[in-house]
């Protein structure tokens, strides 16, 4: 015959032989002593600590030939049946297959009859957090209050998906994880039984494998013993395990600690190459990080890390310098590539990458220190200041010598070819003119913007425009050059003669800038001098100098 | 094929074959590991040696008919459960009709088997549902799960199974196993590394198409610039495919990806497309190290939102983007 895996040869049989949930146990036990076993029952916790044994327990228990018993006989018949899943009267429904509402009334209805040769018609559903809504509405009833020959035991690992309705009208068991020295304790037995040779501490390794759930630790005891036969080594255990090898973690962390890249990424390769689970070594360099931790920043961190004194050397060595500080940044990106891990398919790559980074990172600096510097930097431009902040007075102070005299070479470089007219004169009182003609009309003030003043005299104005331009024909319009009259009789208190003429683009040159022309070109003599000033200031160039920037783009204020 | 055929896996074989001989083999196993290690041809394998007729020392003989047709998966007794053609997850119709199989007398072995492939595509019903029959399977059938990250299956699935996870193949493996497939030495030699441990790939690169996407998808990549804001759109629309596709497209861009980063932060050391190391490197050169870092994670999850419901195109074009800024360093 084929073998049975041991978790179902050694699946306890009575309420003693249960592990780790003596609560539940006692609390059963009693309930049944004093006559007082309620009619739903569910059972929630970790997978694999002994929920659907229990339920089997109480069934047998329940129905047992030698009576209502605390323990039960597991030899009548009954006891039997039910331990081969073959009782006519004890029903092990999977919950999670038969989901739907039809399954559940088809249960209701055979509640109904008695039971075929037990006490009770026991209905014992696992999984059952996987029954849909409808079928649990359709069970709420019968749950209440069923036929008094049922009995109903739930058994799930995920209680909370359950309606409260159904949670409301069961007697809850939650079921602890089995603690580690208890599960020892159940391989030992289950080792003395099967005649193999194992040591504690191997035991020990596959009862941590197992984190809390008996089924995993014996599926991982069977696989052990799969392997070594009946005499088990403990090197064996440990890579059949799959612990890591410590002193890989040490290299590991030395490497990223020494900013070694290379180093990092020849772990990862040997991890891949050893067959390691990326994510449980990930797992594994996270505790050991998380050791460093400790190391770092508790006085006694004997008290805290269950370690040999030796092991806590070890690790205060590799610590080294590193403050808590940096380690913890360290294990920040550690911890998060483990939880990208879960959802990725490129483990290897996520883990290659957080070394990368955690050899890369800059060491930080304490705030306390920052701030120091801070105060210091501050004393230091305090003293400064006068100098720096002196500088920009005075080239403020030039500023108008500074850019007063290109202004006047400007203008004097577009009128000079003016041979007409005598720069300044005419220029200024045209200037007050065109002023003048913009306070009063507006419209006719910006058309006379655009003109060049040809000859300006008390008795005689003559506007030179760009042949074919707008501004001549508008001025030319009879209306306008009315008011133009008007207005340059108001200015110069006398009649005077105002002719607008045109100028041909080849005597361009001859004729002096008009004053929109003239505008725009102050405006860039002017553009041109603030940068310089603020190129050559002292401040922006410190500036500069200390953050490594470069002026892109001016913006006067 | 029996068990010692097997390459590449000996610390898999030995503990299943030390199981068979102490007759300690279990009901439920969970294979993990990457894709094209041997997983499956080792479940197969573990089968006939269960199944053979006249065993050799507890592994299979390979020329009964029962090894015969486990080796042409044709044997009554073998389930193979997989997601329908048209389907992404295995369904729980699909789960309820295996246990309704499993409980049936095997037709000429002394067991039934069942291999579901690729475990981690049952959905939660599914998998619930298989719970009861994983722990305690009708008639001693034995159920072999497969899948590359166990990580992704309920914690309940993984306590009822023997969980051996397989490495990936050792270069040397690989060239055996292409060597006997009938590839000349040398050839085998170079294509080797590139593997990456899976002869799924390795076939696959016989047909040069990956060394060539490879080399096209670096050659497209040096040539995306903003500046020329059409090129980044070109390259997207050439290289943008559906979403399996593209999900591929994104696994050899991130293979590149990672040896950039190798080659700026550790020199050549380990880097997976040695043929291309000259261009690599010269396409390195224009990254600084957290540049490359982070144009890696940019990748990496653009793959993830590809893999979700993003249209493909307009994913390309954002990674190409990203590409090019960080390349600048900006």
């Amino acid at each position: 015959m084929s073998y049975e895996v041991l978790a179902r040869k050694y699946r306890p049989q009575t309420f003693a032989g249960l592990t780790g949930q003596e609560h539940v146990s006692r609390t059963l036990q009693n309930a049944i002593d004093t006559g007082r076993v309620a009619h739903a029952f569910l059972f929630s916790g970790a997978r694999g600590v002994g929920k659907t044994s229990t339920a089997r327990i109480l069934a047998k228990a329940l129905n047992c030939e030698q009576g209502v018993s605390l323990e039960p006989c597991n030899v009548c018949p009954q006891c039997k049946e039910i331990t081969d899943g073959s009782s006519t009267d004890v029903f092990e429904i999977d919950g999670a297959s038969n989901t739907g509402v039809d399954d559940v009334r088809e249960l209701r209805d055979n509640s109904r009859y008695l039971p075929s040769h037990s006490r009770y018609k026991i209905y014992i559903i696992d999984e059952v957090h996987m029954l849909s809504t409808n079928a649990f509405n359709a069970l709420l009833k019968t749950l209440e209050e069923p036929p008094p020959h049922v009995k109903f035991i739930f058994a799930t690992t995920e209680p909370h998906k359950l309606p409260i309705t159904i949670l409301s009208r069961c007697q809850r068991f939650d079921f602890k994880r089995v603690p580690l020295i208890k599960i020892v304790g159940r391989l030992r037995e289950i080792a003395d039984q099967e005649g193999i040779v194992i040591s504690d501490a191997a035991l020990a390794l596959v009862a941590r494998k197992g984190d809390g759930s008996m089924r995993d630790s014996i599926t991982c005891f069977d696989q052990v013993l799969a392997f070594c036969g009946n005499t088990v080594a403990d090197e064996d255990v440990a890579t059949l395990v799959g612990v890591v090898d410590r002193r890989l973690l040490a290299e590991l962390s030395s490497a990223v600690f020494a900013g070694n890249t290379q180093g990092a990424l020849e772990g990862v390769r040997r991890v891949d190459a050893f067959g390691y689970n990326v994510r449980q070594f990930t797992q594994e360099l996270i505790i050991h990080f998380r050791n460093l931790l400790i190391i770092r920043s508790v006085p006694k961190p004997g008290e805290i890390l269950d370690l040999a004194e030796a092991e806590l050397e070890e690790l205060r060595q590799q610590a080294g310098e590193q403050s808590a500080a940096d380690i913890q940044r360290r294990l920040t990106l550690l911890v998060k590539a483990e939880g990208e891990m879960a959802h990725a398919s490129f483990p290897r790559l996520l883990l290659e990458m957080a070394l990368l980074k955690m050899a890369n990172l800059q060491p930080v600096l304490p705030i306390q220190q920052l701030l120091d510097r801070i105060k210091h930097l501050e004393t230091g431009i305090a003293q400064t200041t006068p100098e720096l902040w002196s500088a920009p007075a005075t080239a403020q102070q030039s500023t108008p010598r500074n850019i007063a005299p290109p202004r006047q070479e400007a203008a004097a470089a577009s009128v000079a070819p003016a041979p007409v007219a005598p720069a300044g004169g005419v220029g200024g009182g045209w200037e007050r003119f065109v002023t003048f003609c913009l306070e009063q009309k507006p419209a006719l003030g910006a058309l006379l913007e655009h003109g060049s003043p040809l000859a300006y005299a008390p008795d005689r104005i003559e506007i030179g425009f760009p042949e074919g331009s707008y501004y001549l024909t508008s001025l030319q319009d009879v209306d306008n050059k009315k008011a133009v009259d008007a207005l340059a009789a108001l200015y110069m208190h006398q009649p005077t003669v105002v002719k607008v003429v045109s100028i041909t683009a080849a005597g361009d040159g001859a004729s002096p800038c008009s004053l929109a022309e003239k505008k725009k070109h102050d405006e860039e003599q002017r553009r041109d001098s603030i940068q310089r000033e603020v190129n050559e200031h002292p401040v922006v160039q410190e500036a500069l100098r200390v953050l490594g920037g470069e002026i892109v783009e001016i913006k006067e204020l | 094929m029996p068990l010692s055929a097997i390459k590449g896996q000996n610390r898999v074989i030995d503990a299943l074959k030390r199981s068979i001989t102490a007759n300690r083999v279990a009901h439920a196993y969970l294979f993990e590991g990457p894709d094209g290690c041997g997983r499956r041809t080792t479940a197969l394998a573990l089968m006939q040696a269960l199944f053979c007729k006249e065993p050799i020392d507890g592994d299979a003989c390979g020329s009964c008919s029962s090894c015969r047709k486990l080796a042409s998966g044709n044997h009554p007794d073998l389930h193979l459960l997989s997601p329908l053609p048209d389907k992404r997850d295995i369904s729980i119709e699909q789960i309820r009709e295996l246990q309704q199989q499993l409980s049936l007398r095997p037709f000429e072995a002394k067991r039934k088997a069942c291999l579901i492939e690729p475990a981690e595509r049952m959905n939660e019903k599914s998998a619930n549902a298989l719970l009861k029959t994983l722990e305690e399977p009708p008639g001693h059938a034995i159920i072999i799960l497969l899948t590359t990250q166990a990580d992704l299956l309920l914690s309940t699935i993984r306590s009822r199974c023997q969980h051996l996870r397989f490495s990936p193949l050792d270069d040397s493996s690989v060239v055996e196993l292409l060597v006997q497939q009938g590839m000349a030495s040398s050839k085998a030699l170079e294509l080797a590394p590139l593997a990456e441990g899976s002869m799924e790939r390795a076939t696959a690169l016989e047909e040069e198409s990956d060394a060539v996407r490879r080399q096209e998808l670096l050659a497209l990549l040096s040539k995306v610039s903003s500046k020329h804001i059409a090129t980044v759109f070109d390259v997207a629309e050439s290289v943008a495919g559906g979403r399996e596709e593209t999900v591929l497209t994104f696994n050899l861009l991130i293979s590149l990806l990672r040896d950039l980063l190798l080659i700026r932060s550790c020199g050549q050391v380990g880097i997976a497309n040695r043929f291309l190391h000259t261009e690599l490197t010269a396409e390195a050169a224009r990254f600084t190290p957290t540049g490359s870092m982070e144009i890696l994670e940019r990748a990496l999850e653009i793959r993830r939102a590809v893999q979700g419901n993003a249209n493909p195109k307009l994913a390309m074009e954002r990674f190409l983007l990203t590409y090019d800024r960080l390349r600048k360093g900006v």
